[in-house]
């Protein structure tokens, strides 16, 4: 029958969340910008000639001015910056959006357990959960990088497992509020297992504040871990990150001014619209902040 | 012949924590509630809001864990059952629910609502089950273009009729109906309590019908049970109780429909909130004819004449500690 | 009251113990000899035995740990092997520098937060409130220490005017008037900076709950009864919008923590959060795991005092309602 199924109230769903999406310009603006981003970066190679790792002429190509042949200038051992910032930004990217997957999936699982089954359980884990936030993320990742040798893998663990709670609170929220609700009652109330009303009613009717809560978690990514990589305690070289790129910049701030400025625009660039689409996200689904 | 007994269920919610357990906090919402349900009968359920009888409702569906007592269905204690022993009962068991917009999952089409009941059944095939879903929504006299609709796009009367379609699309034996009419406008009403009498009639149901609506009671109800903070007070058939009410509630009750400000029946938040005590009669503080006795005595449920019986002092005779005085007029 | 009070006490102890026990496990984690993390290479033979007797290598894990608990709980951290002095001294010292700077930002972030709120809340769906949110959006975007560096390219090294970094010039002359003047001049740049995120977050703190009062009934009422808009707003919104505003301070630790790490390295203020960088790079484990401590202290102390204030600030709780 074609009105039986899932499909189409999903396509509802969509749509009806689309249309009001479209209304919100400046999440489109950003939205069609940080895919352009991801293509760039994705690409980098189709679109410059240069390799963001190759060594110029330590004479003759040090410190170039952006210019038509070197985009955004070059660096201190010559290496073309227009590369190395959509390759920097392929690296940045790759972490946040990893570590965003990660938190969420983290997060909404605990928030599930916790909300759906109660009682000594979810006072247990609401009780893990405080002493997680008690602990002071960047403090935890300085630890252990002093221990291991930071590569993205470890940083994209850390960040993860640092970063979840949130999510894990709004979910439990949503379960909590959801499972008394009649409609589950309802589900409940005709036989349907335990495990399917919390996947069929519960779990889709509480993801819409994780689905806001994402792009700002990413902005708020890239943000802490280009300042790590800015430290010197997150992405080592040869591999750059936006925030090391800057790094480099850091004695030349007046001599070539271009080395810092440029990566931490594509920062801001960057952060902002994610959180820009994260507002249009929230209006468009009539949440209230 | 007895479909359900129910007996002495207890419901009890206690605000627990990980540290400490307090006593306190606990606050009983049924109270050792005993009460057959016959088959085939209408079995009403009245009592203002906030006495217990949508926790009772949902207790015996085990929507709620009931704390202590048993629930007797064909000779088998439904309450020893663990959750996924009792689950294949759900199905003989069905509520329709109090709020129709809030019992629909707001991502379901008609369509899915009801094929997700059907499905229950896993005997039938997937044409069956369309064909059923097409005779679901005849039986409740909804059109078959609403299958593509959300429930929230239909109004009050539709949702609640979609919602009776839910119930019995899994073929239930009994069918709690928890303030089936209380959403509605009065012509509305009358549709949805014809609706229930037919189908009643036409699929064999036994039904318990919760409401604080006195008119509908006294069109649908075989029995009536009258409930008090989490007790029964009184039981007994229509004209029992429409005829010859004997707890001072129950008349209170009834009352209130042709006097809408009468004095006694004038519900205070001080009424409401006094707290339920074990030692005395729960309804001492609002009634009128309250004696001391009444205050340090639990009253028995008594029987009246046959199927008649009502919790209340004045009416024990066996009692030795009469309460000095029975009130005139009654 | 003794009960909820306690009952926080009691978990922040806790807490306290989980996060020194993490501490530990991490240490005994790390590859190799938990020795070898503290002894470095140049060390003498004769120094390496006493620091494994101090740290009771030889000694079942269960034992090790209490007395580790013990030294560690004592203020007895060790000997920081970059500063080659007591880790205590050094933690000293830098807490008191971090303080000064996080103070500050917490102040100068609290007057703007409130100010720009407020003046947001009344002139709420206007065209002001919209600029002040994209603002706020923005403040909210930007990384701190890239900030910090066009900063510094502008005003310190163009056109001279604030200092680049550290806490004081290197030739200071005059009393103590100059040398609060000269102090101020260093904490302008990193204290402005560290302070925007917070703005964000106070400002629109301080709107959403004003406006919620503002919708209430005894607002309304008032307004019905004709008090002038201004009077209801100092009289009776702003207090009950304001109070809550007393919680945020727990929650505002790790990011203000967080947040001076970057900071202080890149305006190299002698603070905790340089600290604990530089000992990193030197591998002075016995600085990082007590900074870590210390951060962590912090913060269960923020988080016990917001909810002790919160206590006082909603009668709900103080009647006993929540646990």
């Amino acid at each position: 029958m074609m009105w039986a199924g899932r499909t189409k109230e999903t396509v509802f769903f969509k749509r009806r969340f689309w249309r009001q999406f479209k209304k919100q310009k400046p999440a489109l603006i950003c939205l069609s910008f940080i895919l352009l981003l991801g293509i760039a970066t994705t690409f980098s190679a189709y679109l410059t000639g240069y390799q963001p790792d190759v060594q110029g002429n330590l004479v003759t190509e040090r410190y170039q001015k952006p210019s038509l042949q070197h985009y955004f200038g070059t660096d201190k051992f010559g290496r073309d910056l227009f590369s190395r910032v959509l390759y920097g930004g392929r690296i940045s990217l790759t972490i946040a959006l990893s570590v965003v997957l990660l938190a969420l999936s983290i997060g909404l699982m605990y928030g599930m357990i916790a909300g759906y089954y109660g009682g000594i359980v979810d006072a247990v884990m609401m009780r893990f959960l405080d002493f997680w936030l008690a602990f002071p993320a960047i403090f935890l990742i300085m630890t252990v990088v002093a221990l291991f040798r930071p590569n993205p893998f470890i940083l994209i663990v850390l960040l993860s497992v640092t970063s979840w709670m949130e999510t894990a609170r709004l979910v439990r929220a949503e379960v909590l509020s959801l499972k008394s609700r009649e409609f589950v009652l309802a589900a409940k109330g005709l036989g349907i297992s335990d495990m399917q009303v919390l996947l069929k009613h519960i779990l889709p009717n509480s993801l819409n504040p994780i689905f806001v809560s994402a792009p700002l978690k990413v902005g708020e990514m890239i943000l802490l871990e280009s300042a790590l990589s800015f430290l010197g305690i997150g992405v080592q070289p040869p591999m750059a990150s936006w925030g090391s790129i800057i790094n480099d910049g850091r004695d030349v701030l007046l001599q070539a001014w271009w080395v810092a400025a440029i990566p931490g625009l594509f920062i801001v660039l960057t952060v902002l619209s994610f959180n820009l689409i994260g507002e249009g996200l929230r209006e468009s689904m009539g949440i209230r902040k | 012949m007895i479909l359900l007994k129910i007996k002495h269920l207890s419901k009890t919610y206690s605000e627990k924590n990980l540290f400490s357990r307090s006593r306190k906090a606990e606050k009983k919402v049924v109270r050792s509630v005993s009460l057959d349900v016959l088959q085939g009968e209408i079995l009403a359920l009245v009592g203002e809001s906030g006495s217990g009888k949508t926790t009772l409702a949902r207790a015996v569906l085990r929507l709620v864990e009931p704390s202590s007592g048993e629930i007797i269905y064909r000779g088998k204690d439904l309450l020893r059952l663990n959750r996924k022993q009792f689950r294949p009962y759900r199905r003989h068991f069905q509520m329709i629910f109090q709020h129709p917009d809030r019992a629909f999952d707001p991502r379901q089409t008609v369509a899915a609502v009801l094929s997700e009941a059907i499905k229950m059944n896993r005997n039938l095939g997937k044409e069956d089950r369309t064909v059923r879903t097409r005779e679901m929504l005849e039986l409740v006299h909804l059109h078959e273009n609403y299958l593509t609709r959300y429930p929230h796009e239909l109004s009050g009367g539709e949702q609640q009729r979609l919602l009776v379609a839910r119930a019995l699309a899994v073929t239930p034996e009994f069918l709690i109906a928890d303030e089936p009419t209380s959403s509605l406008d009065a012509v509305v009403k009358q549709d949805i309590l014809n609706l229930l009498i037919n189908l009643k009639e036409k699929l064999g149901l036994t039904l318990l019908f919760i409401s604080h609506d006195l008119g509908a009671v006294h069109r649908v109800a075989d029995r009536i049970a009258v409930m008090y903070k989490g007790r029964i007070i009184e039981l007994g058939s229509r004209s029992d109780i429409y005829g010859e009410a004997r707890h001072p509630y129950t008349k209170m009750l009834l009352h209130s429909i042709h006097f809408r400000k009468n004095k006694t029946s004038a519900v205070t938040e001080e009424h409401l909130s006094f707290p339920e005590t074990d030692s005395s009669c729960d309804f001492a503080p609002r009634c009128q004819e309250a004696t001391e006795y009444c205050r340090h005595k639990i009253p028995l449920f008594k029987q009246m004449s046959p199927g008649h019986r009502a919790a209340c002092h004045f009416f024990q005779q066996e009692t030795a500690e009469q309460p000095a005085a029975v009130a005139a007029g009654m | 009251m003794i009960g909820y009070i306690g009952k926080r006490i009691f978990w922040s102890l806790v807490i306290v113990l989980g996060i020194l026990t993490l501490t530990f496990i991490i240490i005994h984690l790390a590859p190799g000899d938990p020795a070898s993390i503290y002894i470095r290479p140049e060390i003498d033979a004769k120094t390496v035995a006493t620091i494994r007797r101090q740290m009771g290598l030889e000694k079942p894990l269960l034992q090790q740990y209490i007395i580790w608990l013990k030294e560690f709980t004592t203020g007895n951290f060790g000997i920081s092997f970059s500063h080659k002095r007591a880790v205590s001294s050094v933690i000293g010292e830098a807490t008191w520098n971090t303080l000064q700077l996080t103070v500050i930002v917490f102040v100068f972030q609290l007057i703007v937060g409130v100010c720009l709120g407020m003046y947001a809340a009344i002139r709420h769906n206007t065209r002001s409130d919209q600029s002040i949110n994209s603002l706020l959006l923005f403040f909210y975007s930007l990384p701190g220490f890239w900030l910090a560096l066009m900063l510094i390219s502008l005003f310190s090294l163009k056109l001279g005017w604030l200092p680049s970094g550290q806490m004081k010039s290197i030739i200071l002359t005059g009393g103590i008037v100059q040398q609060v003047f000269d102090r101020i001049k260093h904490l302008i740049l990193p204290a402005f900076i560290l302070s925007l995120p917070f703005i964000a977050i106070t400002t629109r703190f301080v709107r959403g709950s004003l406006l919620d009062v503002l919708g209430q009934d005894y607002i309304r009422t008032a307004r019905a009864y004709g008090l002038p808009r201004n009077k209801i707003l100092f009289l009776y919104a702003l207090k009950n919008a304001l109070l809550p505003l007393v919680t945020l301070l727990g929650l505002y630790l790790p990011f203000l923590l967080g947040g001076s790490v970057i900071i202080e390295n890149v305006f190299a203020w002698p603070g905790m959060g340089r600290v604990t960088v530089n000992a990193i790079f030197a591998h002075d484990f016995p600085l990082i795991l007590a900074t870590n401590f210390i951060a962590a202290l912090t913060i269960v102390i923020g988080n016990l005092i917001s909810d002790i204030l919160y206590f006082y600030v909603d009668p709900r709780i103080r009647m006993g309602g929540i646990g």
